[in-house]
């Protein structure tokens, strides 16, 4: 029999805030934390709210007590807040060094890359020379490895908005081969202008609070942040005598084959890659007890996801909901930060709201829960990610 | 990482090799005849970088007569440079405008996955690593993986561009070699795919083992794991008819002389990067080299750093990057 794959650690940094904690206390206020930028140097600001983190570089180095001249992007610094805490909510009995690192990022160092070509390509003058050792996405991989003081495997993702979920599917896979007992995986993005301008540039970004699954939604709002989860085998916590906070019971990596950046319309990659996951942990569609859908926003992958959740589920529709609402596509962090929401939804019984819904949508009729549901019996908890290139991920975590 | 035998059914390789001397301070890619292989005018809007990889996916199904893989996966280190500088360039010159989104679109790593899968219409396992100096190498440990679950056919790729701006950032920061620092390696792109399956054929080569070393370790370990590989896939030193090796002409690199010294003393010895250049991915030209070694096809005599014999049944590749990311290659006729 391969081995179970637990989760028994979450770290998460969003425009919720710091820790699971904040970001828990945020989502009882069933407010967005979507707003207008004050970090992210934009001349858009005033035209698109953003899911921004709240702390500068500067704030989140002495978060994480570094006085290292080394230069750090800002999507690595955010990638060591929550892989730090995944780390340490685990209560690992041994050192980490044998601790896999799989990490998903979209854009990488990015938000310093912008700095460098300006400079030295553009202007032809200055330039931080160590910008240039931060842009590619190895980079913030290799930033949480040294910090954490991890020697065993590491690697890093690069499938846009299904990058973390990606990352979260390879650690499970690792495990259940028996490469590896213990990985932290999830994944992380920084705001930057050159996302901020090509979201822009697809026409897909809202001037308003984003309407997951409704008739008149009009685009996405950009987020940023990192979630990562701590993956374990069912043999070293038997042997640790520790408890999970649930199972990762399913996975299913597809493509969608139909367009760079669009979804096809039947959404044929997200509903295969939703059947998968559930195949693989063994559920009839109407055992699943909430999806945190992907829910853009954006016209397009909300009609798309909605007609494969339809035709996964029939009318037999359970709970659902985008927590983007709240904190903004962070792109490749999403499936990171939304199996830190899932596995929470799990331990705290709880179903997370959608933010700004009004109407139904014409072609689905289908309706997302509104209200932050308490003491709700969960049992298992669809997360879907997807993402450009048509890379189609879908996770499934379970009670225990 | 293996345990199911890994076979290369099928390869293909777009390269920087032309038939006389490269004098230019960075290798790039001889495009090949688009036209042959693609619909150009479908992809008369993709960058540089994803045409060749389109093509060279084709290639490589068609040399391993695969229509459709069950999987792509695609190792880059930098991914998609050109559209990524020219989307930057437009948004840079005018932040507040509205640009066109077709760069925007391409820009990112998983576009050459992406596009490979809706030109063979493969709704499969997709993915994209982008792991500095070992994205090749977590491609083909994750294909290896996949072939473990019963996964049939895997297309795996390396690779890489290098568009000028990257260049001369590169450059500047003494990654590759440039007028002022001579003692780097010359900048190289490539793209190179593989069809990787676990049902050996006639042709097939057999991956016999791989094994990577993340960070700056020491010649011992270096040697300890090579002598690990070759005794867990019990071939004796004598047996290995060719080293090939990633090392760059015009710097020393002390590693490669002392492995080929104390260990393969009667084996041929190749190299590559004098042709191709340097990149995060230039492992995957080692293992064409391996490839069209074993196959006995005619390599080009300015890779030969040692020639001792023509038998051709076992080929093992050393490669590493500024000595921080290393990689092994056992591979044999079957």
């Amino acid at each position: 029999m391969p081995s179970k794959v637990y989760v028994t650690g979450l770290g998460i940094i969003s425009a919720m805030g710091v820790g699971v904690s904040e970001t828990l206390r945020s989502f009882s206020t069933e407010k967005t934390f979507v707003r207008h930028p004050e970090i992210l140097k934009t001349l858009l600001k005033e035209q698109y709210p953003l899911g921004e983190v709240r702390f500068s570089n500067e704030e989140l180095k002495s978060l994480l007590k570094i006085n290292s001249k080394q230069s750090f992007s800002r999507t690595s610094l955010l990638a060591l807040i929550a892989a730090k805490e995944a780390l340490f909510s685990s209560r690992q009995k041994e050192s980490p060094l044998g601790i896999g690192v799989i990490s998903g990022t979209s854009v990488g160092g990015m938000d310093k890359g912008e700095y460098l070509y300006d400079g030295y390509i553009r202007k032809n003058g200055k330039f931080n020379l160590h910008d240039a050792f931060v842009h590619d996405c190895g980079d913030s991989t290799n930033k949480i490895v040294s910090y954490l003081g991890t020697q065993a495997y590491s690697t890093t993702i690069s499938t846009a908005c299904s990058s973390a979920a990606n990352a979260i599917m390879l650690g499970a896979r690792l495990i259940k081969a028996g490469k590896l007992q213990r990985v932290i995986a999830g994944g992380t993005d920084a705001l930057t202008r050159f996302t901020l301008s090509g979201f822009r540039s697809l026409m897909i970004l809202s001037d308003e609070y984003c309407k997951p699954f409704d008739q008149n939604r009009k685009g996405l709002n950009l987020g940023e942040g990192a979630g990562y989860i701590v993956l374990e085998s069912e043999e070293i916590l038997n042997k640790e005598n520790r408890k999970p906070i649930c199972e990762l019971t399913g996975y299913a990596n597809t493509c969608d084959a139909f367009h760079q950046t669009a979804s096809s319309p039947d959404g044929n990659g997200a509903w295969l890659a939703i059947s998968q996951a559930l195949a693989l942990a063994g559920l009839n569609a109407e055992e699943i007890s909430y999806v945190n859908t992907h829910g853009t926003a954006t016209p397009n992958n909300d009609l798309s996801e909605s007609m494969a959740m339809k035709r996964v589920f029939g009318e037999k529709m359970p709970p659902f909901s985008s927590t983007k609402s709240f904190t903004g596509h962070t792109l490749g962090a999403a499936g990171g930060i939304e199996a830190v929401f899932s596995a929470l939804s799990i331990r705290d019984k709880i179903i997370f709201p959608n933010l700004h819904f009004q109407d139904k949508m014409e072609e689905t009729g289908i309706q997302p829960t509104t209200d932050f549901k308490k003491e709700v019996e969960i049992k298992h908890v669809l997360s879907n990610s997807f993402g450009f290139g048509g890379n189609n991920s879908s996770l499934v975590f379970s009670a225990c | 990482m293996l345990k199911k035998e890994t076979y290369i059914n099928g390869f293909s390789s777009i390269n920087p090799i032309k038939d006389s001397g490269n004098e230019e301070d960075v290798f790039r890619c001889v495009e090949p005849d688009y036209k042959t292989y693609i619909d150009t005018i479908a992809v008369r809007r993709l960058g540089k970088i994803q045409r060749m990889a389109l093509v060279g996916a084709k290639m490589c199904l068609e040399n391993a007569g695969v229509n459709l893989p069950d999987a792509i996966i695609t190792g880059t280190g930098l991914g998609c440079l050109s559209d990524t500088e020219k989307f930057l360039g437009n948004m840079l010159d005018d932040e507040s405008g509205l640009h066109s989104p077709t760069s925007f679109i391409q820009s990112t790593h998983n576009t050459i996955s992406g596009q490979i899968a809706i030109m063979l219409k493969c709704y499969g396992y997709n993915n994209t690593y982008s792991h500095r100096g070992l994205s090749f190498e977590r491609a083909l440990e994750d294909a290896s993986l996949l072939l473990l679950e019963n996964t049939e056919n895997v297309m795996i790729g390396a690779v890489d561009e290098i568009p000028d701006s990257t260049l001369k950032i590169t450059q500047k920061v003494k990654t590759f070699y440039s007028k002022s620092h001579r003692n780097e390696p010359v900048a190289g792109e490539g793209v190179h795919y593989f069809l990787l399956s676990n049902a050996k054929q006639p042709n097939s080569i057999l991956l016999k083992e791989f094994s990577s070393i993340e960070g700056k370790v020491s010649y011992e370990e270096i040697l300890l794991e090579c002598k690990r590989i070759l005794l867990s896939a019990g071939i004796e030193t004598r047996e290995v008819d060719a080293l090939i090796l990633g090392t760059n002409p015009n710097i020393d690199e002390l590693h490669y002389q002392q492995l080929q010294n104390e260990l393969f003393l009667n084996s041929n010895v190749l190299q590559f990067k004098n042709l191709t250049g340097e990149s995060f991915t230039a492992s995957g030209f080692g293992v064409v080299l391996a490839c069209k070694f074993l196959l006995g096809q005619t390599l080009d005599e300015r890779m030969y750093l040692k020639k001792k014999h023509s038998k051709a049944q076992t080929v093992l590749i050393y490669n590493q990057f500024k000595g921080i990311s290393h990689s092994f290659f056992l591979l044999q006729n079957v």
